[in-house]
């Protein structure tokens, strides 16, 4: 089935701003109508919103991943720093010196 | 438990220390079978040290020098391992040991100069085993040595610099870095290079240039100048030059001016040596002078190596400190 649709200058302006910004227009017209019966069928306009957002959030990791991986393409994380606690040895110098006194006291 | 007994017996005075404490004593020792005066001997000014080694009786420190008319000169380079140093050894033993220890870990030093194989033997024999130790006028220690450990003399310093009370690690900045360590001693003057806390043994050395070679050239003009005869008590001459004053005939004469040229002398020999050693010193993160000789050398040194830094405390005692905050890491 293939439904036509007049829009008028002046009256529908903003009916064809719209439809002229979707991505996907006929898949944007069946969402938009089944939104439309939605609501003439009980539902609340928060409750559309909600269906239509828990649509969008579904993709939203897939999005944030791709996002982060461009944005890290070619990046290399600095080594994490070790905090010691206040006052505690710098283990590889204890480690020398440890291996020193060894040396001095193991002949 | 065993204790750690820190050894320092130098040319000029034998340091010992321990957990409890530490004792300092001129390094002179004296035979005492030509007793004069017993009472002499009991210790009336506090500083008499009679013993008895190897079933021989000695004087120790001051008492020798009052007491026995051939002395061991402070000036003689004593061989390692001696009686001579036995004597030294009982003798702050006799401080320091208590009568209930039984059993003794030494931490001591050589000179660089003489830190190789056959010197660390021959100390190490003197000092391990089985000792008794009878001192007049105390109760006799008994204790057993099962080890000695043996270490670079100026070693000690950077030791007490980088090591805390309980052997821990706490100046980190210095540790990190490359450190010259000049001692300056009686008879000799030790140099030592540590990269990061490890030994460099060709950037050390010794020579056998200390502060006794200062003291007999201001003796000799001190009797020039002012009929002073002090050349066999360096003791008093040591005393005028940190005054810079002595007296004459009850008049308080300033000596500054006769000092200053000796001590400018000894330290350009000590510095002509550590520039051999380390250059300029750009790579050292820090010189640490040290020793008797260092409170009077370090402001000439200070001018060959702007980075110079001191141990704070008594200098005499700082490789003794180090020693015994190295050896309470390892066995405390």
């Amino acid at each position: 089935m293939i439904i036509h649709v007049r829009l008028k200058d002046g009256i529908d302006d903003d009916i064809k701003d719209w439809y002229e910004s979707q991505g996907s227009k006929t898949q944007a017209v069946k969402e938009a109508i089944r939104a439309a019966m939605r609501l003439q069928n009980g539902d609340t306009q928060e409750a559309v919103v909600k269906a239509a957002v828990a649509g969008e959030l579904a993709r939203l990791p897939d999005v944030v991943a791709a996002a982060v991986r461009e944005a890290l393409a070619g990046y290399r994380l600095p080594p994490a720093e070790v905090e010691r606690e206040p006052g505690a040895e710098d283990p590889e110098l204890a480690a020398r010196l440890d291996a020193q006194l060894d040396e001095f006291f193991g002949d | 438990m065993t204790e750690v007994l820190a050894l320092d017996i130098g040319f000029g005075y034998t340091k010992a220390m321990t957990r409890r404490g530490q004792t300092i004593l001129p390094s002179l020792v004296g035979p005492a079978e030509a007793i004069r005066f017993e009472s002499d001997v009991v210790a009336a000014n506090g500083k008499g040290i009679a013993l008895e080694v190897n079933g021989r009786g000695f004087f120790a420190g001051e008492q020798a020098e009052v007491q026995s008319a051939s002395r061991s000169q402070t000036l003689d380079v004593t061989r390692t391992g001696s009686a001579e140093q036995k004597v030294l050894f009982y003798a702050v033993t006799s401080e320091l040991v208590r009568t209930t220890d039984d059993e003794v870990a030494v931490v001591t030093g050589l000179p660089v100069g003489d830190y190789d194989e056959r010197n660390k033997a021959a100390l190490r024999e003197m000092l391990a085993g089985e000792h008794t130790v009878r001192r007049r006028g105390k109760r006799a220690r008994r204790f057993e040595v099962r080890n000695v450990y043996i270490v670079p003399q100026a070693i000690g310093s950077l030791f007490a610099l980088v090591l805390d009370r309980r052997g821990r690690l706490v100046d980190g900045d210095l540790a990190a870095g490359r450190v010259g360590i000049v001692d300056v001693g009686t008879l000799t003057t030790n140099y030592v290079l540590v990269d990061r806390l490890r030994y460099v043994e060709v950037g050390s050395d010794s020579i056998t240039s200390g502060m006794a070679e200062t003291l007999q050239k201001v003796a000799k003009d001190l009797k020039r100048e002012y009929s002073l005869d002090w050349g066999l008590q360096l003791g008093k001459v040591d005393q005028a030059v940190r005054a810079r004053a002595v007296e004459v005939y009850g008049d308080r004469v300033n000596v500054a001016g006769l000092v200053e040229p000796h001590l400018e002398a000894l330290a350009d020999t000590i510095t002509s040596k550590a520039r051999t050693l380390w250059g300029a010193g750009v790579d050292l993160k820090a010189v640490v002078v040290t020793g008797g000789g260092s409170l009077e050398l370090t402001p000439y040194i200070r001018k060959a190596y702007p980075h110079t830094r001191t141990v704070g405390g008594d200098p005499q005692f700082a490789n003794v400190t180090g020693y015994l905050r190295a050896g309470l890491r390892k066995f405390g």
